[in-house]
């Protein structure tokens, strides 16, 4: 029982580290990709700047309730799901 | 220093290669002879090569494990032994704990060469005789003919995920690098230039300051 538990631990910890790590990679490109149109809208004010940071932050509000955000949630669910269909095809065939 | 990479980037390629062939599932196509149990020696040198102690089988006081084998003969004749043991909840991650079925199923399945019946044994590890190591069976399937080779899809899933996992890793890397460091050691650099350009222009300014004394002492015109 305490293997289990130990099991389930670490596999969370790991979900939790992956979770993050997705989280940050997927707001860095979103974030890139919002410095880019920026860029194309305003070529006067393109580069590093107020403006575009502003309009960067205004953008990024809503982002973790998108679908990609949420999609986000798979990192606890897959790894988990393929745990217990390990378990069930070694075990239960 | 070429070849020093050249040579630990074999090292780390052999090393994940025999990582990878230890630990995922291999099929072969052979046919069960005789099933047992027998009290193993589990010493220090190949302990790795047995379940960690916590999983299915007790250990006695004198190191020795009461540890399910399968004895099977191959397409060709050589004989091929299995272990059956429980792999417990961490590692390698099978979490298989009905040895105790596989078992029953193997010795249900023994045949004789005179009416053989060919199963395909799905294992991971390596029968190493001067260590005493042996694959662990994890499934049993039966086969119309002993030609028949069953696909190996698990390894090769696993492969795949395991080969997309990386090429995320990378590109994590690679937009960290560009979005986080390079920003980073830029402004540094930006800053270090700027401070030698001040330290340079004011070293300037007061060699020109020296210089406009040292010209009124030698009592030339101030230019």
């Amino acid at each position: 029982m305490a293997a289990l538990l130990r099991l389930i631990v670490l596999v969370f910890l790991i979900e939790v580290m992956f979770y993050l790590l997705l989280r940050i990679y997927i707001r860095s490109l979103r974030r890139e990709r919002l410095e880019e149109i920026w860029d194309e809208r305003h070529p006067d004010m393109a580069g590093n700047n107020r403006a575009r940071d502003e309009f960067v932050r205004k953008s990024m509000v809503g982002f973790d309730k998108s679908l990609k955000s949420r999609l986000l949630w798979l990192v606890f669910i897959i790894p988990t799901l393929a745990i217990m269909g390990i378990v069930y095809w070694v075990n239960w065939q | 220093m070429y070849y020093v990479k050249v040579v630990l980037g074999v090292l780390l390629g052999l090393v994940v290669f025999l990582f990878l062939d230890y630990s995922l599932p291999s099929k072969n196509t052979v046919r069960i002879t005789n099933t047992y149990n027998r009290l193993t020696a589990v010493t220090s040198s190949n302990s790795i090569f047995y379940a960690s102690e916590d999983a299915g089988t007790v250990e006695n006081a004198a190191g020795q494990r009461d540890v399910r084998f399968i004895e099977t003969v191959r397409p060709n004749g050589k004989v091929f032994v299995y272990r059956n043991e429980d792999t417990g909840w961490i590692w390698p991650p099978y979490f298989k704990y009905d040895s105790a079925n596989l078992h029953a199923e193997a010795t249900n399945l023994q045949s004789t060469s005179a009416a053989p019946t060919w199963v395909s044994v799905t294992a991971y590890g390596w029968r190493l005789p001067w260590l005493t190591a042996y694959p662990n069976a994890i499934s049993i399937d039966t086969l119309a003919n002993p030609n028949e080779r069953p696909r190996n899809w698990a390894a090769m899933v696993i492969c795949a995920v395991l080969l997309i996992l990386l090429a995320l890793i990378w590109r994590m890397w690679a937009q960290f690098r560009e979005r986080t460091i390079d920003p980073a050691i830029k402004s540094v650099d930006d800053g270090w230039d700027r401070t030698t350009d001040r330290v340079g222009a004011s070293s300037a300014q007061a060699r020109g300051r020296i210089g406009s004394w040292w010209q009124k002492l030698a009592g030339k015109p101030r230019k």
